[in-house]
């Protein structure tokens, strides 16, 4: 019941600062309900810790034979750091909107941000696939019609149009896992998955995730670099994050050769994604390199029968990532605390994601390992890259956004440490150090170099420091457009129109003068494949 | 003693007879069916079992008989729920039927075109139902074809498809009187099956005769087309059902129920890609009619893994859809905003008319069978069936889905899209809105509580009661 109660705070708060500006708007009365009622939903959910695993059914769907399904929550180690990551980013988000408070339309977004976390914990904390298929649906829902209400220019609207159809795809993905799995264990919840049915799931979650397609359409308007966006941009991953724990038979299911292509490809699309990240002219672009480079570290981890440990990488991309993007403005003066919250990504001894590395590398060191550790050093060095080029001294800030915009991060700082040491049984560990140890020598390598060959954050006149700039250039651009993988959309669109081509035929041949006597010649030739028995698959 | 073929099949058709002089009174025609489909609806659902009802001390006993030149009409209490759901579609689609530009008959005509599907599924022997199939395509002309406008080859292509279908169904008739006696591998019964079987693929627009389906859909105003076809789906579904009730030699054919599965799965991908290809708008609901009647005889062909349950179920979801997307179509046509039905016509739909474009495009997505929607509980359930019976099937139902999405993806793109010069804003009317709203809310309330809108609907599948027994 302390599942619904949170829900109810939340929902509570959405409805209040909307009838209290409608009746008489007030931005401050407004950011404080939000701020109290996310903050009573993260304290029920810290104290929840306590009580773990927890089940509540929502809703039966029983009815004789014909349904008799459950739509549950279940609350255990598997979700629920990242339902305390979510509750901290939707907290933090409202702290740092303060910069934006001058802005009328800020009580919205912050109800917007409680809706967006409210509906994305529904899907973090669905204890079977319909209950996760429903709560995906909404999300994207909602997510769709804000995007449409922004009223986008017309390359970003095509950009949403994309975003949601490949939301669709892996809504359908999941379906499908569910129907596969039914096969096997009708009514099955997460916990059991069944192991035919693992695959598909895994392709769910890559589809949702952005490592498929790997260009994730990502819109880089002006509307969205606020907190909410932030927000609207993490939140549904953290739900294919949850799901992603759950796969623990991939590699005893999948044929050798379909593993290891799996990995190689997820092995790529980190690296490459890592690169893009650290590579960006600013710190938005970087964002959707961000979030496909973790949570490929995720998948990987899943890929090696390890998924448990993905929980590492999955808080890094969120809780890390979050201190990087909510910081904005960029403020000199304070950069210390995103700095600060590399912690959540080094992967050190005894850190949040020390546990990672065993999910990744496991057994032994190989080639792969060491294709990990460069991925892993090129984030902490774009890391570190964003949140020394924090250049703006603000002076023009009011006075409570001077302490609400930091403490806002630090919320952030504080819950990493909490699930440092809280987050789940074996949480503080050791780790396979030597890892994170080379993944930090080349980081200092590279600071090594950059001061050696005189270069300053922000970095604006590469092309004379450089050596090889222009070659470097020109292969990076390669490796992009190689990997942008827009010959393969550009040959799938061919291929669709093809097909389109040959519909439209058949359709105007049916639809024609003959049409009846050409409807009649198909069906003949489909009875007579019928009747002759030819085999399908 | 009152008979129920009386109530429910002579009145109505009398009082539909007797609305035509007063075709040009289109509210009056209107109100009088409607709310003669509404009270036929709630005694339908109302009627009890025992099919007499007790009112201040006076009991009335309804008969289920009516014989008619030798020909008997029968309705007990296992049809209610078919015919409860025939009249909901009539009263549905005629309450708001003054909105469009449609024919000024569409009241009297709706009425008799339902009371006539209501005896297709009473008359007994129950062939001769299909001669009243026929009276209904002929009926149903006036309305597809009002007066003064052009004849378009769609039209007489319905005609001659459905009056083949007939002749069809009637020669198979004939022959099955030699059936009873003949054995089982008798030739007689091939072609039988085959009579049958190409007579329901005419009657139903089954890929690759379907052509009628878009091409009428593209001439006819589509409030009209959306009642029809709706109706003639939900009767002839239940129709063909009862054929596979009644002869146990067209349900033991071997491999008949898998090849329904594959003939529906392939109309499933066909329908998904020619709708992903169209560029006009109203042809799309041929295409859905289409891909609905292939989940449904894929459904038919599941029924040994609760198929016949999902047929039922799918009725109420599948009404709203084509409901909410024959209004927002018919509105945005009668408006002026789709003079040639092309979809790009709609270009910002979703800025200047926001109703109208979410009702197209959550209608598109409950035909997807995207959770959160009305179709959803029961898409689910023929997903997992055809997993269960035949996973490598499910290719089929992939490309089906993808295609599907590919054009939601389309639709978006051309709703969202920012517009090279100012159009003004598509006027709403608050009626619009609130319908479209309703629609909406329908879809989501029925596809988060499922449980207690679908189930009651499965009572249509009483009467087949051979049918349940070969798959208990």
């Amino acid at each position: 019941m302390y599942i619904l109660a949170i829900f109810g705070i939340l929902a509570f708060a959405g409805v209040a600062i909307l009838v209290s500006q409608s009746l008489k708007p007030k931005t401050a009365r407004a950011w404080l309900i939000a701020l109290v009622a996310t903050t009573l939903a993260w304290v029920a959910m810290l104290f929840l810790r306590l009580y773990l695993p927890t089940n509540l059914t929502i809703l039966s769907w029983e009815a004789g034979e014909l349904f008799n399904s459950k739509l549950t929550l279940t609350l255990d180690y598997h979700n629920w750091p990242y339902a305390i990551s979510l509750l901290t980013i939707c907290m933090a988000a409202i702290f740092t909107d303060t910069t934006q408070t001058n802005n009328p339309s800020a009580p919205l977004r912050w109800v917007g941000s409680i809706t967006i976390a409210l509906i994305n914990l529904v899907g973090l904390l669905a204890g079977d696939p319909l209950t996760l298929a429903i709560a995906w649906a909404l999300v994207d829902i909602i997510e769709l019609l804000y995007m449409i209400n922004l009223q986008l220019n017309f390359e970003n609207n095509q950009v949403v149009a994309t975003s949601f159809a490949i939301r669709l795809l892996s809504l359908f993905a999941l379906l499908l896992a569910t129907a596969v799995g039914w096969h096997d264990q009708p009514g099955f919840s997460l916990h059991a998955i069944p192991s035919n049915a693992n695959w598909v799931f895994l392709l769910a979650v890559s589809l949702r995730l952005g490592i498929l397609p790997l260009k994730l359409p990502f819109l880089n308007a002006d509307e969205l670099r606020q907190g909410m966006a932030v927000l609207l941009r993490f939140a549904p991953a953290a739900s294919a994050l949850a799901l992603l724990t759950h796969l623990s038979s991939i590699p005893q299911t999948l044929p050798p050769v379909w593993l290891l292509t799996l990995r190689v490809v997820t092995a790529l699309a980190m690296l490459y994604s890592a690169l893009m990240f650290a590579t960006r002219p600013e710190k938005f672009a970087s964002r959707p390199y961000w979030l496909v480079a973790l949570s490929s570290f995720a998948v990987q981890c899943a890929l090696q029968g390890n998924p448990l440990a993905s929980r590492a990488w999955g808080l890094a991309l969120l809780l890390s990532g979050a201190l990087l993007y909510l910081f904005d403005p960029p403020i000199r003066r304070i950069r210390f605390l995103p700095l600060v919250g590399i912690v959540g990504l080094v992967g050190l001894p005894y850190t949040l994601t020390a546990s990672g590395w065993e999910g990744l590398i496991g057994a032994g060191f190989s080639f792969r390992s060491f294709i990990f550790i460069f991925s892993h050093a090129l984030l902490l060095i774009g890391y570190l890259r964003y949140a020394l080029e924090s250049n703006i001294a603000i002076t023009a800030l009011e006075k409570h956004a001077r302490i609400t915009f930091p403490t806002g991060l630090v919320l952030i700082l504080q819950t990493i440490l909490i699930l440092n040491i809280t987050g789940w049984p074996g949480v503080l560990t050791l780790g396979l150090w030597v890892a994170p140890v080379i993944s930090l020598l080349l980081v200092c390598l590279s600071v090594f170099a950059f001061f050696k060959l005189g270069l300053k954050v922000p970095f604006t006149n590469l092309e004379q420091r450089l050596p090889f700039y222009r070659i470097a250039h020109a292969v990076l651009t390669g490796i992009q457009s190689f990997f942008s993988l827009d010959w393969v959309y550009t040959a799938g669109s061919f291929l669709g129109k093809q097909i389109g081509k040959v519909t439209n035929l058949v359709t105007e041949l049916v639809e024609g003068e003959g049409g009846i006597l050409w409807s009649l010649v198909f069906l003949i030739a489909l009875t007579t494949l019928f009747i002759a028995g030819v085999k399908l698959p | 003693m009152i008979s129920l073929p009386l109530i429910w099949i002579a009145f109505p058709l009398i009082t539909g007879v007797l609305l035509i002089p007063f075709a040009k009174n289109r509210r009056l025609s209107v109100s009088v069916v409607s709310i003669i489909s509404l009270l036929l609806t709630i005694l339908a659902i109302v009627l009890p079992k025992e099919m007499a009802f007790v009112i201040f001390g006076h009991r009335y006993e309804f008969n289920p008989v009516f014989f008619l030149l030798g020909r008997m009409l029968s309705i007990n209490h296992n049809a209610a729920v078919i015919i409860a759901l025939l009249y909901l579609v009539n009263f549905s689609w005629n309450l708001i039927s003054t909105r469009f530009k449609v024919s000024q008959y569409f009241g009297s005509l709706s009425l008799i075109t339902t009371a006539l599907w209501v005896t297709v599924l009473a008359i007994e022997p129950f062939l001769y139902a299909a001669v009243i199939v026929a009276i209904i395509t002929l009926i149903s002309i006036p309305l597809l074809s009002p007066r003064g406008e052009a004849n378009r080859p769609g039209l007489f292509r319905y005609l001659i498809l459905q009056l083949l279908a007939t002749s069809l169904i009637l020669l198979s008739g004939w022959m099955l009187a030699g059936i009873v006696s003949a054995p089982s591998a008798s030739p007689l019964i091939f072609r039988a099956t085959v009579m049958v079987l190409l007579g329901f693929i005419l009657w139903l627009g089954v890929f690759p005769l379907n052509s009628w389906l878009s091409m009428l859909s593209d001439e006819s105003h589509h409030w009209v087309v959306g009642m029809l076809l709706s109706m003639r789906q939900i009767a002839l579904i239940i129709y063909f059902l009862h054929f596979l009730d009644r002869f146990a030699w067209l349900r033991n054919l071997p491999n008949i129920f898998k090849d329904m599965q594959l003939i529906g799965l392939v109309i499933i991908a066909f329908g998904g890609i020619a709708a992903a290809s169209q560029k006009s708008i109203r042809r799309l609901f041929g295409f859905f009619f289409l891909i609905e009647t292939g989940y449904t005889l894929l459904s038919i062909g599941l029924a040994a893994h609760g198929g016949l349950n999902q047929v039922a179920m799918s009725f109420i979801p599948r009404l709203i859809s084509y409901w909410l997307w024959a209004f927002t179509v018919a509105s945005l046509s009668d408006q002026g905003n789709l003079k040639l039905g092309y979809l790009n016509e709609l270009s910002g739909l979703f800025y200047r008319a926001p109703f109208l474009a979410s009702g197209l495009f959550f209608s598109l997505l409950n035909l997807l069978g995207v959770p959160l929607f009305a179709f959803f509980p029961v898409r689910r359930l023929v997903w997992a069936g055809v997993a269960g019976s035949q996973t490598s099937w499910l290719i089929f139902l992939v490309i089906g889905i993808a295609s599907m999405i590919v054009h939601a993806l389309n639709l978006l793109r051309i709703f969202i899209q920012p517009e090279s010069e100012t159009r003004p804003a598509t006027p709403e009317a608050p009626s619009q809105k609130f319908f479209i709203g309703l629609g909406i809310l329908l879809l989501i309330v029925v596809g988060i509580f499922p449980h207690f809108f679908l189930p009651y609907w499965t009572g249509i599948l009483a009467p087949f009661t051979n049918l349940f027994n070969a798959f208990p």
